[in-house]
């Protein structure tokens, strides 16, 4: 005897894919129910939202929790159990003994509900694809530590086909649904939908378009039927088919010249089921093989006699031998019906035979046998659970990526590997774009970001963080955030970007303006509010869809765990669009820690860094050059641009700068490796960042050029408090002149903006960055949702920071 | 019967450096089975990446085959999920065996 401490019961088949709450679902369903019942110590663990809603009315809210590293962590001791609920459903990639199970060394039952694909290979193997899945499904079977079937004969049988130690399988059984009950305890309308006006008495039967359902064998049946009864009553058969089997079953029908006496139900409700057993005078089950039956079971709650075949696990439900009929023989089938529909004594003893058989299987009967029969066979052996790892991915591009939160995903994540070194958690990249994550160079802890979903499961891991721009960059990223439940760290309060992008590199409108189209539809949909209409050939457009408030983040904000922002402008926004949540947290951006700051440059390199697009202002930038040269007489200035160029930038620069008259002034340099990248900071005199339209994000390109002392000049509202080594002044030519005329001219004046400008990037780094966002994911899900947390340095200049001022 | 013992000794001595030996080659093989297990894993992901954009391209610029193309990468798409599958037993199979090697690594070190 080795005691149950607790049992953590997958219960994500009850919204099975296939499945959905029908077979498998309803089972898991009603263990979880009786578990609940005899208050046994579980667990149930779901994968959605509509699991957890689903399972909301059957067991106590408390024993929910979401799949994750934690829920399996708090319970990995000695005496838990894990119960997989879905090793033999197709298909096997859903993860039917998830990692973090087998990670933490738990002992490991599973239910079996039958082995019927490999009983009947010909029926059931002859696709390839499911002959695979059957291969693998027999050896994961046998790393389990014990079964639980569902009858005896699914035990007996899964010990031949799946070669599973007879002595490690126990037989729990099964029950039936409270809503399953006689007409006299609460009676259901008659099921007009399904059962024709005609209709008056009919025999029942619950089959299935499957061969082993014997649907062919009990229409020949009913045509043996004496015709007393034929004339009497309608065979009614209830089962969900498409029409090439509806069309077959007519045939045999009409084969068997009972044609009219046939009512083919199709799909039926749970309530039509129940009223359909109700009503009818006689239940009947022809299946050749069933690993438990339950169709007998919901008939006889029901207070109509059933009767069944004499095969497979029937005979364990229905114990009453005078019940049961040869289900090969259409004359044996005939037979049972005629007896029973006017033999009164024989009803009776029916009748009996289903008193007997809805007491004997009930949900806590099979609640109680289930943990019994894990204290008495207990584990295969001893080796004690562990705590799994708590696992935390960053999901967005790293190296060799163009956009620049590349490059900050590289710093941050390197924080967090040296966080992870002394912490207790391991760090996982899953790295946006392709080429990143090669098949030759396989890393256990990088990944590409498409792999969650695929390979990855959500619950391998306790936290994801998606970090998000605004550019095709974050194509996969965006995917994710918007389909799983993520820390969603947003660089710009919008998504428009990604999804142009997108557009942009289909290179074909019939796509892209649909795509569009249906990406902006979708967010109304989730917001339930009226976004400003665009019309189609503005789709693409980015300002124009920021002008008129699209930012797609809706869908992702509806999802977030939590969201993470750089400023309050992007907070404002997020809560614009989703004002009770989620809990937000404004963590302005890291400086880099830089190898070496500049000293004084020889030149008077003006350098403004970045991906360049219109939004960047550069022709504003270049107007300031003209006014330094004009009216400060800085005639040896000159404005380098650093970064990718977009569109019809360039054109716009060279016929600005020809205009004013400071074409040798002005020079692109594109896109620069991190090396030459930081030796043209370093080059640099004074930074310029600008922006026309400014959703709130900050710059990565000015933490850039404070952290190598380069003093910076810009007009965006998130900088921060100004000081000399960072200028914050208004969109206007000759406003940026006179900022950045004395940092270009007075070396004093430059010094002193310098030794500023190192301070402030020395008082919020990449470290303290990701130790506040340790503290954060940790802390979020018990936060309420409208909560919003400040992080970061005190003010601008000191080195100071605050831990969390909410 | 000094003798006889010794020569246990020593025949016993052999055999716990055999058994040694072939946990050694045990532990190696798991681990270059691991790292096999990765790189399936790794191309799994790189065929859906592939099968994505191949389907992008195709919704964008070739409509007459599409409907052949969406058999196909619908087949490679399953054939991915089985393999995915395959590895997923593997790795249970192989963290079985890894504790199994643990334990017995446990119950002949000099301390027991």
């Amino acid at each position: 005897m080795a005691p149950v401490r607790h049992l953590l019961v997958d219960a994500r088949p009850i919204d099975h894919p296939t499945a959905r709450q029908r077979g498998i679902g309803r089972y898991v369903t009603g263990l979880l129910r009786g578990l609940g019942e005899i208050d046994a110590p579980f667990t149930a663990l779901v994968g959605s939202d509509t699991e957890a809603d689903l399972l909301a009315d059957v067991v106590d809210p408390a024993r929910i929790r979401p799949w994750s590293p934690a829920a399996v962590r708090d319970h990995a001791t000695e005496g838990t159990w894990y119960l997989a609920t879905q090793l033999m459903l197709h298909p096997v990639s859903l993860d039917p003994v998830p990692h973090v199970v087998t990670d933490a060394r738990l002992p490991v039952a599973a239910v079996m509900y039958d082995v019927i694909p490999y009983r009947h290979p010909e029926r059931y193997q002859a696709d390839p694809a499911a002959r695979r899945l059957a291969q693998m499904r027999a050896p994961l079977a046998r790393t389990v530590d014990l079964l639980l079937a569902i009858s005896d004969f699914a035990a007996d049988t899964s010990a031949v086909e799946l070669g599973f130690e007879r002595e490690r399988i126990a037989t729990i059984g099964a029950g039936v649904e409270p809503r399953f009950v006689p007409g006299h305890v609460q009676r259901l309308p008659r099921p007009d939908r399904v059962l024709p006006d005609d209709v008056d008495r009919y025999v029942v039967s619950v089959t299935g378009g499957d061969e082993r359902k014997n649907t062919h064998g009990l229409l020949q049946a009913w045509a043996q039927v004496r015709a007393p009864v034929r004339a009497s009553h309608r065979l009614v058969v209830v089962a969900a088919h498409d029409h090439l089997v509806l069309r077959q079953w007519e045939r045999w029908a009409a084969e068997a010249g009972v044609a009219d006496e046939v009512v083919f139900t199709g799909a039926v409700s749970d309530d039509e089921m129940v009223a359909l057993l109700q009503g009818a005078d006689l239940a009947v089950m022809p299946s050749i093989e069933e690993g438990f039956g339950l169709p007998v079971l919901e008939a006889a709650a029901c207070g109509c006699p059933v009767i069944c075949s004499a095969v497979s696990s029937l005979p364990e439900v229905l114990d009453e031998p005078a019940a049961c009929f040869d289900p090969h023989d259409p004359g044996s089938i005939a037979d049972a019906i005629r007896r029973a529909i006017l033999d009164d004594a024989h009803r009776g003893l029916l009748l009996n035979a289903g008193r007997r058989a809805t007491e004997r299987w009930v949900w806590p009967t099979v609640a109680r046998d289930t943990m019994s029969s894990l204290e008495h066979l207990g584990p295969r052996t001893r080796t004690p659970p562990r705590a799994p790892e708590r696992t935390i991915a960053l999901a967005g591009p790293f190296e060799g990526s163009a956009s620049g939160i590349g490059v900050y995903d590289v710093a941050l994540a390197a924080s967090l590997d040296r966080a992870a070194g002394v912490g207790p958690f391991r760090f996982v990249r899953l790295v946006d774009g392709s080429g990143t994550a090669a098949p030759s160079d396989p890393d256990p802890d990088r990944w590409p970001v498409r792999a969650l979903g695929r390979y990855l499961k959500p619950w391998d891991f306790d936290h994801v963080v998606t970090a998000l721009g605004s550019s095709h960059h974050h194509v996969a990223t965006a995917e994710l955030a918007a389909s799983e439940r993520c820390h969603v760290w947003l660089h710009e309060a919008t998504l428009v970007g990604v999804h142009v992008g997108l557009s942009h590199l289909s290179g074909s409108p019939t796509w892209s303006v649909p795509h569009m189209r249906d990406q902006i539809d979708r967010c109304r949909t989730i917001a339930h509010r009226r976004q400003s209409d665009v019309v189609d050939a503005e789709l693409l457009d980015p300002l124009r869809l920021a002008a008129a408030g699209v930012t797609l983040l809706e869908e992702t904000l509806a999802r977030a765990r939590s969201v993470i922002v750089s400023s309050e402008r992007a907070v404002s926004e997020v809560r614009r669009i989703r004002p009770d949540g989620p809990p937000a947290l404004v963590l302005p951006l890291a400086h880099p820690r830089v190898e070496r700051t500049v000293g004084l440059p020889s030149g008077r390199d003006i350098v403004a860094l970045g991906w360049l697009d219109t939004n960047k202002a550069p022709v504003t930038a270049v107007s300031a050059v003209a006014a330094l040269v004009e009216h400060h007489g800085l005639d040896d200035v000159r404005l380098v641009f650093v970064g990718e160029a977009v569109g019809d930038v360039v054109d716009e620069i060279s016929a600005a700068a020809r205009r004013l008259g400071v074409a040798d002034r002005i020079e692109l340099v594109g896109r620069l490796d991190a090396s030459a990248y930081s030796a043209r900071i370093a080059a640099s005199r004074v930074g310029l960042q600008l922006r026309l339209i400014d959703r709130g994000e900050m710059s990565a390109a000015v933490a850039d050029l404070l952290a190598h002392g380069v003093p910076t000049v810009t007009n965006l509202s998130t900088a921060g408090d100004p000081s000399p080594g960072l200028q914050v002044v208004r969109l206007d030519p000759a406003g940026l002149a006179d900022a950045l005329a004395p940092l270009l001219v007075d070396d004093t004046a430059w010094a002193e903006a310098s030794i500023d400008a190192i301070a402030r990037a020395a008082a919020w780094t990449f470290d303290d960055v990701a130790a506040a966002l340790l503290q954060w994911i940790d802390e979020a899900d018990s936060l309420a949702p409208d909560t919003i947390r400040r992080v970061g340095p005190v003010n601008g200049s000191s080195r100071r920071r605050s831990a969390g001022r909410q | 019967m000094l003798s006889d013992f010794i020569r246990r000794l020593r025949g016993d001595q052999v055999v716990a450096n055999a058994a040694a030996e072939l946990r050694a080659e045990m532990r190696d093989e798991l681990t270059s089975m691991r790292e096999l297990l990765l790189t399936i894993n790794h191309v799994v992901v790189q065929i859906h990446e592939v099968v994505e954009t191949l389907n992008h391209d195709v919704r964008a610029g070739a409509e007459p085959v599409l409907p052949m193309f969406l058999g196909h990468a619908e087949r490679l798409r399953l054939d991915a999920d089985t393999a995915i599958g395959a590895t997923q037993v593997i790795e249970r199979q192989l963290a079985l065996l890894a504790e199994q090697v643990a334990a017995l690594d446990q119950s002949q070190s000099p301390s027991t």
